[in-house]
């Protein structure tokens, strides 16, 4: 007994202490960290990295790419900052992970509204979004908002998607049963594959992305006459440097960086005529 | 989704099955020290300290996981900002291992509970102190009765800490959910689940030997 | 004076199971205890190593006073250490062996020596190998106790008991759990024991064991000690009625 117990005792101790080395080099690794407000030499941008083409996982399953991850390059560059790190969090929780200084900014498609602008610091509009209806492409009878009455939808949770939908509930367009959340953007079209819901509501960058990739599969039934604009997010605090990224958003749009940026990912420059 | 794509994941998914198993292992070594004291505080005479271990597993036990994990990564910022958590891995592995000790401190108590009372009369007898008995006589012969529960809470802890992806981990449920997104198909889930069951697999065998091993005497 | 109780009572909740025990063992005496179950024969054991607080009385070992108690409170403050420090004077044998099943019957006998009294591994060794010499059970040393038989298991425990040095050996019902072949094995040990000179006090239902070896019989019914003398007079000549009841039962 004696000697097996040292023998264990070796083996948990150095099992611990391998596994403290992975910790470390995994924690070096990844893009965590505490974040100083933006006065450190790195840009912590928080993302929802489930969200293509605005930001997602490249065909490697790691790296961060997508429109946004391009414009927070860009914004860190002109920022002075020697790097630019993505945190991925959950769309659920994401603004108070960004005033508990989990990162810097959010870069990941924050539509512009009265709630954001109060509680964090938004830039003007970098990008042009608008809501859109996606249906099978067998469903013919949902051509406008005005046709959803008795239909079930689907959006991602805490979404301007969302915010659209439970307007159309006030108006009785919508039933109260008819709304369904998701905490992924994808699982609303799982659903619509699945046929527990009629249509999707979602933002025209990634409806497109999920058409392009499904032909013959989505139908785009309705598309927002209204823009809606989408800012970068700061901290509440932090307007010094929210400025700041209004001159650089200002800056890549007249020299044509913002352009050349959404015709990579959209074939098309959607950053153009914002209010 | 293809073989050819499916291996090109692999990496990811990799690298996310051993982050799981890091959260997985670490917080179940914290909790097990932790949980030990507080089946000890549970058995202890002192009346305070059974109090304050009783209500710690009273917490932990009836909140779900996902809340504790919200609670320490996003309301306890919010109540002060000195209680800020850095990074993602602390705070993960602080709330999984917070309440694993709730699990394991019972699992710990029912099993020096289980030993014959007349195992601390005779090292009383031989003028041991309470701490010599518990020790070199009660706990070492607890460890064969809790290897089987103590596996069955490690597999559960494994499969719970999929929970920490809604805080930024990225763990293998993660890593899943970001392909499937990418990819727009859940194909994906189904080789994830093969990396999980692997990893309960090990888990069990390992366990099953242990359990052998610490039987020798019986 | 090795022993000495006086006026000791004891209860459990509204029960009582010793009832102004007096009684004393002066040094080398073998006293047996005698009586129907449930008489408080293992309680008056148990007392001794403060398994059980009395509830009032005083109890002395070697003369000195190691406990005291009026209705249940403390006269006398008494520290772990000192109870730690009666204990290994005390070497108690216990009905069901309670031997550590997790270690072998060497590390058995080895592990108070060590822990408690702080005695160099090798001495401790060296000592407990001479008591399973004495038992008779050099050759199982290595062996786990679940691979023992019961009497050989209760052989290691009473090794155990006395590589502590005790002064005072307590046997409570040491053959009670054994198979009618294998008490011999037990009550010889304990006879040698006794022919050593150790101060002994057995709680015991072998009749015959009392008779040959004792030189004090006590017979106790219902938490009282009814009848003390040597095993000539209580055997046979027993004056008090339920000693002459509870005789004629169990011979």
């Amino acid at each position: 007994m004696l000697r097996l117990k040292k023998r264990n005792f070796i083996l948990v101790t150095s099992l611990v202490v391998i596994l403290i080395l992975t910790l470390c080099s995994c924690g070096n690794k990844t893009e965590s960290s505490d974040s100083g407000s933006g006065t450190s030499d790195v840009l912590l941008v928080g993302v929802d990295d489930s969200y293509p083409p605005m930001e997602f996982k490249d065909s490697d399953g790691k790296t961060t790419i997508g429109f946004d991850v391009d414009v927070a390059k860009e914004l860190g560059k002109r920022l002075g900052k020697s790097d630019v790190k993505f945190v991925s969090n959950d769309w659920t929780g994401i603004f108070s992970a960004l005033e508990i200084n989990k990162f810097d900014v959010i870069i990941s498609s924050v539509s512009i509204n009265d709630e954001r602008q109060s509680k964090h610091s938004l830039t003007k509009p970098y990008i042009a979004n608008k809501q859109v209806i996606v249906t099978k492409k067998s469903t013919t009878d949902i051509k406008s908002p005005d046709e959803l009455k008795g239909k079930k939808v689907g959006v991602q949770a805490g979404t301007t998607s969302e915010d659209f939908c439970r307007d159309l509930i006030k108006q009785s367009k919508l039933g109260d049963n008819g709304l369904a959340t998701y905490p992924l953007v994808t699982q609303p079209f799982m659903d619509l594959d699945a046929g527990r819901i009629d249509a999707v509501v979602v933002d025209i960058v990634v409806a497109k992305y999920y058409i392009s990739n499904n032909k013959d599969k989505y139908n785009l039934s309705w598309e927002s006459s209204s823009s809606e604009p989408m800012a970068l997010c700061f901290k509440k605090k932090d307007t010094d440097l929210r400025d700041k990224a209004n001159k650089i958003l200002d800056d890549m749009q007249a020299d044509g960086t913002m352009k050349k940026i959404s015709e990579k990912w959209f074939g098309e420059d959607v950053t153009k005529n914002l209010q | 989704m293809d073989l050819n794509k499916l291996m090109t994941y692999m990496p990811a998914l990799l690298e996310g099955a051993r982050n799981t198993i890091v959260l997985t292992v670490i917080s179940v070594i914290f909790g097990a020290i932790l949980g030990l004291f507080l089946a000890l505080g549970r058995l202890s005479k002192n009346k305070l300290i059974d109090r304050i271990c009783w209500f710690y597993i009273w917490l932990f036990r009836g909140t779900p996981l996902l809340m504790q994990l919200f609670f320490i990564y996003y309301a306890l910022p919010n109540i002060n900002p000195t209680l800020t958590l850095p990074g993602q891995w602390i705070p993960a592995l602080l709330a999984l291992a917070l309440n694993s000790a709730a699990y394991l401190a019972e699992i710990i108590r029912a099993a020096i509970q289980s030993i014959d009372k007349g195992q601390m009369e005779a090292a009383k007898a031989l003028g041991m102190s309470y701490g010599q008995a518990m020790g070199r006589v009660i706990v070492p012969q607890s460890y064969r009765r809790l290897i089987p529960p103590v596996g069955n809470e490690l597999i559960a802890l494994l499969k719970d800490s999929s929970l920490v992806a809604m805080i930024a981990m990225t763990e293998l449920m993660k890593v899943t959910n970001q392909i499937s997104t990418r990819e727009s198909n859940a194909a994906i889930y189904l080789p994830a689940a093969v990396l999980y069951l692997a990893m309960t697999t090990i888990f069990t065998v390992v366990f099953e030997k242990l359990e052998k091993k610490y039987s020798v005497y019986e | 004076m090795m022993v000495k109780m006086e006026k000791v009572a004891k209860s459990f909740g509204s029960l009582e199971v010793l009832k102004n025990i007096n009684f004393e063992v002066t040094k080398g005496e073998v006293v047996c205890i005698i009586g129907p179950s449930g008489s408080g024969k293992s309680t008056i054991l148990r007392c001794l190593n403060h398994l059980e607080r009395i509830t009032s009385g005083s109890v002395y070992i070697e003369d000195e006073l190691i406990d005291e108690r009026v209705s249940g409170k403390d006269q006398l403050k008494i520290s772990q250490k000192k109870v730690s420090e009666i204990c290994s004077k005390l070497g108690m044998v216990f009905q069901r062996f309670n031997l550590f099943p997790h270690m072998t019957v060497l590390q058995n006998i080895i592990e108070a020596p060590i822990t408690v009294k702080k005695v160099p591994k090798h001495e401790a060794i060296e000592y407990g190998l001479t008591l399973l010499r004495k038992v008779g059970l050099e050759d199982k040393k290595d062996e786990f106790p679940s691979r023992l038989s019961g009497g050989q298991q209760q052989r290691v425990a009473i090794a155990r008991a006395l590589a502590m040095r005790p002064k005072i050996m307590l046997f409570d019902e040491p053959t009670s759990a054994l198979d009618p072949e294998l008490v011999g094995e037990v009550l010889e040990v304990m006879k040698e024991l006794a022919n050593d000179g150790m101060t002994m006090i057995v709680v015991t239902h072998e009749m015959g064991f009392a008779k040959e070896v004792a030189n004090r019989v006590l017979f106790m019914d219902k938490g009282e000690i009814m009848e003390e003398g040597t095993p000539q007079q209580i055997f046979s000549n027993p004056k008090n009625v339920r000693t002459k009841s509870f005789l004629q039962k169990v011979l």
